[in-house]
């Protein structure tokens, strides 16, 4: 399978400004399918490395990948233009993410850490040992406890992490922006009592 | 919570978007600014940064490919098109009876509201049955009349443009009081929304329907 690692960014692809890809969905809309490819090409990596953080299992995720932008293709025509055409995509995806953890919860627990500690296993080969050392048991021990949190503290987390503002998370996710800040402070918390058990006191060696 | 305890908790909630650079201006200055005069919440910033780091996580993921994406148009493909709706189906018509491709939503909802008006026009109205007015069982000897008094302080001309607005067939019994044929053709509902608005005019003081023989 071909893979890539996503390469940490903090803002959406600069390429995709928010009146072209309105303008796309219009063509979309209109069942133009080249128009379709350029929305899919643009936002395939986005959607595809949210999904598979959220949901660890791949083969779920590549289905909800897949029946996400299915869905884009169906519903542009209801697109009302009120947000930008990533975040609504970005709804649908959190959407059909959730509805696939709640049926497959228990199936995906005991996936979910055997698949992380492979992850980390293949993507930290080749580095300083000493450095590995420190990643592996930060990374992996943070990763894990990702997987601890309420699926929504995890959702507005990876979505952070992804680049998006506040109040584009509260658009995904359908809540008030109050409500993700008060989600990822919770998550920061709980996730920050596991780091200190692991990492050294504040001013020591950071990974 | 003081002043100061909401403001550190309101900059802690907005530490992550800070790190991710997604803030607006004015909150990314408050931000900055209150770290500025608290040097000892810069571990917190680190910490977030850290989070967001493992959050994002630095596994694989599939990349885009040709296949992948020739899977989801076969799919698209296979799926049968969504039915027009009935809008879209009349700008169709409408484009095809003109000729022009491309008809614009305007144009396409005035063919749809004429041809509606037409229809609406075209067929006949249909007759209320005799039952519905009722109570004489003799219904075709009696006849409708609107009966209307005028106020004293009215002159002939505001009562003439009364009279002219109602659009009925009358005849005068007194300088004051005037008798309208209602036609049998108004509905129960019409005739009692043309009391109500007789009875609402200053000019009247009292109208009222009555029955007569024919």
């Amino acid at each position: 399978m071909e893979s890539a690692t996503l390469s940490s960014h903090r803002r959406l692809d600069p390429d995709a400004t928010a009146e072209g890809d309105k303008e796309l969905l219009k063509q979309v809309a209109r069942q133009d399918k080249r128009a379709f490819e350029t929305l899919y090409r643009r936002y395939y990596q986005r959607i595809s490395h949210f999904v598979h953080r959220f949901i660890r299992n791949d083969q779920l995720a590549e289905e909800v990948v897949d029946d996400t932008l299915f869905a884009v293709w169906r519903s542009a025509g209801k697109f009302r233009g009120q947000s930008k055409v990533s975040t609504w995509m970005m709804g649908i995806a959190y959407r059909r993410a959730m509805k696939t953890l709640d049926r497959e919860r228990k199936h995906l627990q005991t996936v979910a850490d055997e698949q992380l500690l492979a992850d980390q296993a293949d993507s930290d080969r080749g580095r300083d040992p000493e450095a590995q050392a420190q990643a592996d048991t930060t990374g992996r021990f943070l990763a894990l406890k990702l997987q601890d949190l309420k699926p929504e503290q995890r959702a507005a987390l990876q979505l952070t992490a992804l680049g998006h503002s506040y109040p584009e998370i509260a658009e995904i996710m359908d809540c008030p922006t109050n409500t993700v800040k008060t989600r990822v402070f919770q998550a920061r918390n709980r996730l920050k009592a596991h780091f200190d058990a692991v990492e050294p006191a504040p001013g020591g060696n950071h990974p | 919570m003081t002043t100061n305890d909401t403001e550190r908790q309101e900059v802690l909630e907005l530490l992550p978007w800070y790190a991710n650079q997604t803030l607006d201006q004015e909150e990314t200055e408050r931000v900055r600014r209150y770290l500025d005069a608290h040097p000892e919440l810069e571990p917190e910033l680190v910490q977030t940064e850290t989070i967001l780091g493992a959050s994002q996580g630095s596994a694989s993921v599939p990349m885009l490919s040709h296949d992948r994406m020739n899977r989801l148009m076969e799919r698209i493909d296979d799926e049968a098109p969504p039915r027009p709706s009935w809008f879209e189906r009349c700008r169709a018509w409408l484009s095809d009876f003109t000729g022009e491709a491309g008809t614009p939503s305007w144009a396409a909802g005035a063919a749809a509201a004429a041809l509606v008006m037409a229809i609406v026009l075209v067929l006949p109205t249909p007759n209320p049955g005799p039952g519905e007015y009722g109570v004489l069982s003799n219904q075709d000897s009696w006849m409708q009349e609107l009966v209307l008094e005028f106020s004293s302080a009215t002159n002939a001309a505001d009562r003439a443009q009364l009279l002219q607005t109602l659009a009925l067939p009358f005849k005068q019994d007194s300088a004051t009081v005037y008798r309208l044929s209602v036609t049998d053709d108004m509905s129960p509902k019409a005739v009692s929304a043309l009391l109500e608005r007789v009875r609402s005019d200053p000019r009247v003081t009292q109208a009222n329907i009555a029955l007569r023989q024919d």
